[in-house]
């Protein structure tokens, strides 16, 4: 019982230290998103933070969550690209049909 | 003894003096930037409330010296406490904004609010003469024209005044300034204030100009929020409210719930911290409130900001006038418009507080058309109502009810337009983002039918913006959108379920109070579609009665979309003709309610000449008599009541047309009948206009006799007597009423 115990507070630090670690790879745009997200009352849709690989970049999509949520799509150097969504959902990131979905980075679960 | 008596009559002495110079510090509940308090609330220090104990007190606590005095401009007393509001003067000239708010129960005072100026010795003669001074204000605010110069506004103060000599010229009064209203240092100075009105532009403020050096001190405005006139991009001429700042227009409204505020983001966009950053917006500002295209219709397009302001404040009146909500929270939630939101952006959003617009790219044009406006703060309402989860069928219910508004908004403010095309004038390259009488022909096609053609699977495994938009709630929106239309408006057909419809509209304002009372009191975060359908049934439930016209529509309407079965037809409805002419009588009765004990029946009012509506008898019953009045289509309706429960409610289009000239057919034409209901017998007005005899009563017999005094014609408990077929001539008509008066009447047929 003691050894289990041992095994399970071990595993969970281990998995909240990959956590963190892979939380502190993001670039800060993502992690202020998130931050300032945590900060206020949950919207909705939940917002959303997603990894692609676009035009052979990482790239990383900050959806708002409000009504007519706009999609914000990030370079790794916290550079604006292009967004979509909103009322008109349009979606002003050229080619990006060919972007390739990579995982779910972050869900706003409150 | 003699000593002890001497030492007792000193330490009073103190003691008293001490209480009656300074209240105890626990008492100043807050102070200015300078220190000095403006709330006290004595809870211990005992002060009357006569003159003098005020103003000797108020000398002592704020250090005042002789030269000071308070002038009592206001007393009232309220349950027991009495109020009094104290001017300041120094050697008799007023002190600006030195004004002492004191309030007393029992005549001890309880509170002390407000602002004094210390001053200790001021020269009150000034250097500058009056007209010097006023010369100095004239250059400040250089003005084409003045009030005092246009006749037609002096002649009118005169008017109102009832003096002759009231006039708009200023007149200056030697006043007392703080120079540094806001800083931490009184700095006393005498001042000129004169109230200057100009026309071109138009403002009107007081200026108080340094009595010794021509300085302006302090610009305070009168005349703050005024109506201009905006030449808006989409929907021409619109009055707008603005506020006059510094001398300039802004847009500005505090005239609607706490504001409507439309600022210029001036580009700013999501930024490199992951937010949206919208601290250098500023404001759009006008120089006469004259908000022409010539100015604002530029390459920036500015003008889009005009459509803003004015569709913001077009949403806030539609919701308070049509279903009494005071702003998207129902309690005045300052409405915000941010315009210029990124550089060729071609969208708009509710961002969960505000509304960005774009200003558009190759695709759309700037996003601020009247419906986008109401579209997104219909986002503002349902996040304070339903709070629908944005997303798979609740987040195109979202969507759907955002559409209903914005279509409701702009039929409201601008009903030349085409209600039901969803931002028809912000595309480029097509005619509308979103049809609701047409779902299917939508810029991106949406479904009519619950899942039909274009329905979207709102089940989809993660609600993705990108690859699905959140489930397809822009597209399943569709049948929202299309339910409302046909609601509304009415519609055949059949649906891609191969299911026959047909609606009939109960038009838009019923259609949208189902709406708002489904989505602010029965919608939540979940509500599906099939939700929806028994939602909305409810609504009309509530508000026009169980198994009323209206709620057989909404059921019916749903079914159209594919939503429920087919319902089943209204066992209840109003029973009379549908088409009369000015001054026609008509029954219209309704079948029984079973444990109905009043009938409320409206009609509509207005006049033909002399011929109005009104009900004759039968109000409270089953069966109601009714003389019709103006051209038109209008409503009648029945509210049945089970003591004050309403179980029941039917209506009828009726539409009254001109009359046909000279004889009529008896049945819809009433120059050529008798209809001796209550009494009233006639034609209308181009047969003879005043031939209203008798109301409220029945006939029992009626006869009709030619100039040589036959009877020609005889009815005995008749509805209605035809004289058509009578030869041209002079007829006596004698009527006996049920309560056994008699009428004689002549007529010319």
């Amino acid at each position: 019982m003691k050894k289990l115990l041992i095994v399970c507070i071990f595993s969970f630090l281990l998995i909240n230290c990959n956590k963190d670690d892979e939380n502190s790879k993001l670039p800060s745009c993502v992690k202020n998103f998130i931050d300032e997200t945590l900060s206020n009352p949950a919207g909705s849709p939940r917002a959303k933070v997603y990894k692609y690989l676009y035009q052979t970049k990482i790239v990383f999509v900050l959806q708002y969550d409000h009504s007519d949520p706009i999609s914000v799509v990030y370079s790794e150097d916290c550079e604006v690209l292009c967004d979509f969504g909103g009322i008109t959902q349009e979606n002003n990131c050229e080619d990006w049909q060919n972007a390739e979905f990579i995982e779910n980075i972050w869900v706003d679960v409150r | 003894m003699k000593t002890k008596n001497y030492i007792l009559l000193i330490f009073l002495v103190f003691i008293s003096n001490s209480v009656f110079s300074q209240v105890k510090e626990k008492e100043i509940l807050s102070r200015n930037q300078i220190g000095q308090p403006k709330f006290i609330k004595l809870n211990e220090t005992k002060i009357t409330f006569d003159k003098k104990s005020t103003d000797d007190f108020l000398k002592k606590q704020f250090s005042l010296n002789e030269n000071v005095t308070f002038k009592n401009t206001n007393e009232t007393s309220f349950n027991q406490i009495q109020t009094k509001k104290l001017q300041q003067y120094y050697k008799g000239i007023k002190i600006e904004f030195g004004q002492i708010t004191v309030s007393a129960k029992n005549n001890q005072i309880k509170t002390i609010t407000g602002n004094v100026l210390n001053i200790k010795e001021l020269n009150i003669n000034p250097s500058l003469s009056e007209q010097n001074a006023l010369g100095y204000a004239l250059q400040k605010v250089n003005a084409i024209k003045y009030a005092w110069e246009n006749q037609a506004m002096e002649n009118l103060l005169k008017e109102e005044t009832e003096e002759n000599n009231a006039t708009y010229y200023p007149i200056g009064k030697l006043v007392i300034l703080d120079k540094n209203l806001y800083d931490d240092i009184q700095e006393p100075v005498l001042a000129y204030k004169f109230d200057i009105y100009s026309i071109n532009p138009i403002s009107r403020a007081n200026y108080y100009v340094d009595a010794n050096n021509g300085e302006i001190l302090l610009v305070d405005a009168i005349l703050k929020h005024v109506e201009g006139t905006a030449a808006t991009r989409y929907s021409g001429n619109r009055t707008i409210e603005t506020e006059l700042n510094s001398g300039n227009f802004r847009l500005r409204d505090y005239t609607r719930g706490n504001g409507i505020l439309t600022y210029n983001a001036n580009h700013a966009f999501f930024d490199a911290n992951g937010s949206l950053n919208l601290n250098g917006a500023t404001d759009f500002t006008d120089n006469n409130n004259n908000w022409t295209a010539t100015e604002f219709n530029n390459a920036n397009r500015d003008n889009a900001a005009l459509d803003a302001h004015w569709g913001a404040e077009m949403t806030y009146d539609y919701f308070l006038q049509n279903h009494n909500r005071n702003s998207i929270d129902g309690s005045g939630y300052q409405l915000r418009n941010y315009v210029h939101v990124g550089t060729n952006w071609g969208n708009a959003a509710w961002d969960g507080q505000r509304m960005l617009y774009g200003d558009g790219n190759f695709t759309f044009n700037a996003l601020t058309s009247i419906d986008v406006i109401g579209h997104e703060i219909g986002h503002g309402l349902d996040q304070n109502t339903s709070n629908l989860l944005y997303e798979r069928e609740s987040g195109a219910i979202d969507e759907g009810l955002s559409d209903i508004w914005g279509a409701m908004v702009e039929f409201s403010a601008a009903p030349e337009k085409d209600t039901y095309l969803v931002g028809e004038e912000i595309m480029l390259n097509a005619n509308n983002l979103r049809s609701m009488s047409n779902p299917n022909a939508s810029f991106v096609a949406q479904p009519d039918t619950y899942g039909g053609n274009f329905w979207q699977d709102p089940n989809c495994n993660n609600p993705n913006p990108n690859q699905n938009d959140n489930c397809g709630v822009h597209t399943n929106s569709g049948i929202m959108n299309y339910w409302f239309f046909l609601l509304a408006e009415g519609g055949s057909g059949v649906n891609d379920n191969g299911d026959s419809y047909n609606v009939a509209g109960i038009g838009k304002t019923k259609a949208a109070k189902i709406v708002y009372r489904a989505q602010t009191i029965y919608f939540n975060s979940l509500t599906t579609y099939h939700d929806a359908r028994d939602l909305t049934v409810n609504a009309s439930q509530d508000l026009y009665g169980k198994d009323s016209v209206e709620e057989y529509n909404v059921a019916n309407a749903w079914y159209a979309v594919g939503i429920g079965t087919l319902p089943q037809t209204v066992t209840h409805y109003i029973q009379g003709p549908t088409q009369l002419t000015p001054g026609y009588r008509a029954t219209y009765s309704m079948n029984p309610y079973e444990n109905a004990t009043n009938y409320v029946w409206t009609i509509p009012s207005g006049c033909y000449y002399n011929y109005c509506w009104n009900i004759n008898y039968g109000q409270g019953t089953k069966r109601i008599s009714i003389a019709a009045g103006n051209i038109g289509v209008h409503e009648i309706t029945c509210v049945i009541y089970n003591g004050n429960t309403i179980i029941g409610s039917q209506y009828l289009i009726v539409n009254v047309q001109n009359p046909p000239s000279g004889g009529g057919s008896g049945g819809d034409d009433p120059c050529g009948g008798i209809d001796p209901i209550d009494g009233v017998i006639y034609p209308p007005v181009e047969c003879d206009p005043n031939a209203l005899v008798a109301q409220k009563t029945y006939f029992k017999q009626i006869v009709v006799y030619d100039f040589t005094g036959k009877s020609v014609l005889k009815t005995q408990n008749s509805d209605y007597l035809d004289i058509n077929h009578l030869a041209s001539g002079i007829y006596i008509i004698k009527a006996e009423l049920s309560n056994g008066e008699i009428l004689t009447k002549k007529i010319m047929k």
